[in-house]
C-alpha cells in the first residue's frame, strides 16, 4: 500500500483504531485482491460439499439499481446475485 | 457481431449516476480471456463505489463498468492463455482491475480466473469471489487462522458472514458472531461493542440457521458473553495462544 492510501485510511479507520487501543488491541484494514489460485482453492471448498454459497435474492440484470438498494438496506441474509442472461 | 453490450456503468459520481447502457465489447490483450457472463454478484463496496468513497483509491476513467464478481462462459482465449478454452465454465474477481462485470461481456486477466465449481450454477459461483478472496486473505494471510483458535465475525448473517464462517470452521476455528434477527432488532457489529449483543444471543439462532451456517461449535454460552466478545477477539489480534474455550 502507498503512502496516500495509507493516509487515507489512517483517516477512515480513526474511529476504529481508537477503540481497538483502548481495548488494547490491533487493527489492520486488509483490501482485497483478485487470485485465480486462490480462487481455484475455494473452488475445490465448494465443490467437495465443505462450503455452501448462501443466496439471498437472484436479480434480472434490467433492476440491477433496485438490487443495489436493496444489498445497501443491510437486511440481505447471503448474497445477491445479477443473473445476466436466461441460461 | 454485435461489437456493444449491455451494462451497468456510473456516467458520473452521485445518487443518480449509475444508468444500464450500451457500450463497447470489451477486447481482450494475449493474457485474457472473454467471459459472456451469466450472473454478477453484488457486494456493498459496488454502492460505496457511485458514492464517490472510494474516489482517492480505486482510479476509475468515467464512464466506467461497475461490479467486480462474476461467473461465465469463456468465449475467447488471448494467445498467452494456457488453462482456460472457449466454452469453459469459469469465475472471477475483476475487483481494482479497471473494469467491471455487470455487464453481458468481461476481459477477466487469466492470473484472476478459475474453473466454476462444477456443483453449483453461475449464480452461486458469481456470489463467491470477493467475500471468498476476503475471507480467505484475512484468515490466511492476515490473521494465519489455526485450528482450536476463535475468532469474530461481526454480521454473521450476511453476504461476507455466511462465507467466512464457513470458512472459518473449515479452519477448525470456532466462530462468534453477531447477526440481525426480527425480534431482537438489529444487534451491533463491532469488536468493541460484541458483548452487547450476547443478550440476545438465544434469539439470534433461528438466524444464523437460516444463513446456512450449520456447523457451529456451541456459537454462544448461555450466559456470559458471546465467545466473540471483545476480549478474546482482541487478544486473538494480537496473534496470542489461543485460549481454552
Amino acid at each position: 500500500m502507498n503512502v496516500v492510501m495509507k493516509l487515507v485510511f489512517g483517516l477512515l479507520s480513526r474511529k476504529i483504531r481508537r477503540l481497538a487501543r483502548q481495548r488494547d488491541a490491533s487493527y489492520a484494514f486488509t483490501f482485497v485482491r483478485p487470485d485465480g489460485a486462490q480462487l481455484a482453492a475455494i473452488g475445490d471448498l465448494v465443490e467437495t460439499g465443505r462450503i455452501r454459497p448462501v443466496i439471498d435474492k437472484v436479480s434480472p440484470f434490467a433492476d440491477a439499481r433496485a438490487a443495489l438498494d436493496y444489498l445497501e438496506q443491510g437486511r440481505a441474509k447471503g448474497k445477491v446475485v445479477l443473473r445476466m442472461s436466461a441460461d | 457481431m454485435n461489437d456493444t453490450m449491455q451494462a451497468l456503468i456510473l456516467k458520473r459520481y452521485g445518487a443518480d449516476g449509475l444508468h444500464i447502457a450500451d457500450v463497447p465489447r470489451p477486447t481482450i490483450g494475449p493474457d485474457e480471456i472473454l467471459v459472456r457472463v451469466h450472473a454478477a454478484g453484488i457486494n456493498p463496496i459496488d454502492n460505496m463505489i457511485p458514492k464517490g468513497m472510494f474516489k482517492p483509491i480505486l482510479k476509475f476513467d468515467l464512464p466506467a463498468v461497475m461490479g467486480s464478481d462474476l461467473a461465465g462462459t469463456v468465449v475467447e482465449v488471448g494467445g498467452r492463455v494456457s488453462r482456460f478454452q472457449v466454452g469453459d465454465a469459469v469465475y472471477a474477481s475483476v475487483f481494482d482491475l479497471g473494469r467491471g462485470s455487470f455487464a453481458e461481456f468481461v476481459a477477466v486477466p487469466e492470473r484472476v480466473a478459475a474453473r466454476k465449481p462444477a456443483n453449483v450454477g453461475f449464480v452461486e459461483a458469481a456470489s463467491l469471489p470477493m467475500v471468498g478472496l476476503t475471507a480467505w486473505q484475512a484468515f490466511k494471510e492476515r490473521l494465519r487462522l489455526e485450528p482450536g483458535q476463535k475468532v469474530f465475525i461481526p454480521a454473521g448473517s450476511g453476504g461476507i458472514g455466511t462465507f467466512a464462517i464457513q470458512l472459518a470452521k473449515q479452519l477448525g476455528a470456532t466462530v462468534g458472531t453477531t447477526s440481525w434477527c426480527a425480534r431482537s432488532g438489529p444487534t451491533t457489529s463491532s469488536i468493541t461493542s460484541a458483548r452487547r449483543s450476547s443478550r440476545s444471543c438465544k434469539a439470534m439462532m433461528p438466524c444464523w440457521a437460516r444463513s446456512g451456517a450449520t456447523a457451529w461449535k456451541r456459537p454462544c454460552a448461555s450466559s456470559g458473553p458471546m465467545p466473540g466478545s471483545s476480549r478474546w477477539s482482541a487478544r486473538r489480534m494480537r496473534h496470542s495462544p489461543p485460549r481454552a474455550a
